[in-house]
């Protein structure tokens, strides 16, 4: 045993610490959602070209949370980042309509996947400030969600606004005390 | 808690909490088209400035046409578009353009994407480094353009006009022995690329694409530096607002240092313990650790033979006799330091 493990046992009321994977296409919106989660500031966010991690603290867990690049050229290496994850995240521009059918796609390969088989699975329905954004309920029927067999939840927000972020991070934690 | 939710009859919801109201549940239904430009061909179009005013736009299927956005706007997409030449104001999200092709732009955005593009000639205004992928034959210049709204635009927008990364391109797919991108020859003019609209809607919007009017600083980015002589400038916040005083130094950099070249500029906030590490072996460190907690920092860089000469004396041109906190490089070999550290720094902040 490590000295850090070591160090985390003795303490007395140990936090749980939940380790969270943000996938998405490109320019869904998840380092903003990663920033919203941390407070930090949102007006000069950089497309992500490999990864991001936070840790940010929630009623007594410690989330760690990645968030992956999401560009097509650059999404066989999610796979790399699928040992031991607690909560998917998939975020959903809900105004590229353009891209609907994309980002199911992309959403059924990961509901296939053998490593993530039973992880629970929170859907924001990112970008709800912008006037051409699908709603949650047309997103969930449009990709058929209804059809998914595991614990899930979708969740519109602005990740730029903050609004719907706490909800959603809400579910997470409830879901996982639930365990 | 108002009176309307609790109608006796009905037992109190124990369980279940109301849902909850959003704003976007509250807010008007906008038309559509009003803010989409789709499916046209051979057109002039566009929006003159405050009828965009922050929401989203989106350009999509034109064919040889001009296409003028003349206001903010959250974010933009621009698909299925050949042969136009496309002005798009302020971006405070993403610009998104895919499946386009032989398209010429003025873009200044927050973040700058393509996909699946071909032959892009782009004047940029870029606040993070823009990225492509599955693109090819594009090709980057900086914004260079100018309106009386403009400026309150990018404030609105909130970009700062000293941000602008637009030389520095990351390819997500580069092709080993092959350039996906390049920049525009800096002998390219604006009214070639992009010729003002001579149509009724546009008469009102006083534009000029001349380099000394542009509201973007025009720097060389990374275009070939023309000497090993460097200076950087850093106006700190203070009494007098740094933004006018980097804008008149520029200015008069422009109009009397003939040999210096405006490398790069970026605004950005500094704590004391970053204002140490750039600036530590400075005798006027507490000074600058000091302003720097008043807001941001505008860091300007020239290269040029005698840059440094030149700088110092257009910072005591434009400060004169007031209370300005400002820091020129004292000499080339400290430059060379200077200019590495600062926008090292600047570069860690934009993740």
């Amino acid at each position: 045993m490590g000295l850090l493990a070591l160090l985390r046992k003795l303490k007395s009321n140990p936090e749980k610490e939940l380790k969270i994977l943000l996938l998405g296409l490109d320019n869904a919106g998840k380092t903003t959602l990663l920033k919203a989660l941390a407070s930090e500031d949102i007006s000069h966010i950089t497309p992500t070209q490999g990864f991001n991690i936070k840790s940010v603290q929630s009623s007594g867990f410690r989330l760690n949370v990645w968030d992956i690049g999401g560009q097509r050229k650059i999404r066989p290496y999610w796979k790399n980042y699928f040992e031991n994850i607690d909560i998917l995240v998939y975020v959903i521009d809900s105004a590229d309509r353009k891209r609907f059918e994309e980002t199911g796609e992309e959403l059924a390969e990961l509901l296939e996947e053998d490593k993530l088989a039973g992880v629970p699975m929170l859907i924001f329905a990112n970008k709800q400030d912008l006037f051409n954004a699908a709603t949650a309920t047309e997103i969930s029927d449009g990709l058929g969600l209804g059809s998914i067999r595991r614990t899930w939840q979708i969740q519109a927000c602005s990740a730029m606004s903050g609004e719907g972020v706490e909800e959603g991070m809400k579910w997470v934690i409830q879901t996982v005390s639930k365990k | 808690m108002g009176c309307l939710c609790s109608h006796p009859e009905e037992p109190a919801a124990q369980e279940e909490e109301a849902p909850k109201v959003y704003s976007w549940d509250r807010r008007d239904k906008v038309d559509p088209k009003d803010f989409t430009i789709a499916n046209l061909k051979d057109e002039t179009v566009g929006r003159v400035p405050g009828t965009v005013n922050g929401q989203q736009f989106i350009i999509q299927d034109c064919e040889n046409c001009n296409i003028f956005i003349f206001d903010h706007a959250a974010t933009i997409t621009i698909d299925d578009c050949v042969n136009c030449r496309i002005f798009l104001g302020p971006i405070k999200g993403s610009v998104f353009i895919r499946d386009c092709k032989d398209c010429k732009c003025m873009f200044a955005c927050q973040q700058f994407r393509t996909r699946d593009c071909k032959k892009i000639d782009c004047f940029l205004s870029c606040a993070t480094q823009p990225i492509i992928e599955a693109s090819t034959g594009m090709k980057f210049a900086c914004f260079q353009y100018f309106y009386p709204e403009l400026e309150a635009q990018f404030a609105a927008a909130g970009l700062s006009v000293f941000n602008n990364n637009w030389s520095n391109i990351h390819d997500f797919t580069p092709v080993p022995g092959e350039n996906s991108w390049g920049l525009l020859s800096e002998d390219v003019k604006v009214e070639d690329c992009l010729p003002n609209p001579t149509t009724e809607q546009f008469q009102g919007v006083q534009i000029s694409t001349q380099s000394q009017d542009s509201v973007i600083p025009i720097t060389r980015g990374s275009r070939r530096k023309m000497s090993d002589e460097s200076c950087l400038v850093v106006f700190f916040s203070g009494d007098v607002d740094n933004r006018e005083l980097a804008r008149r130094f520029l200015q008069k950099m422009g109009q009397e240092a003939e040999g210096c070249a405006l490398m790069q500029t970026k605004e950005i906030s500094m704590t004391g313990d970053d204002v140490r590490r750039v600036f530590g072996s400075s005798a006027e460190l507490e000074l600058f650790v000091q302003a720097a907690q008043r807001g941001p920092v505008i860091g300007i860089e020239y290269n040029g033979t005698n840059s440094v000469h030149s700088c110092k004396e257009n910072v005591q041109a434009v400060v004169g006799s007031a209370a300005a906190v400002v820091y020129t490089s004292d000499s080339p070999a400290k430059a060379a330091t200077d200019v590495d550290n600062f926008y090292n720094f600047a570069d860690m902040q934009m993740m």
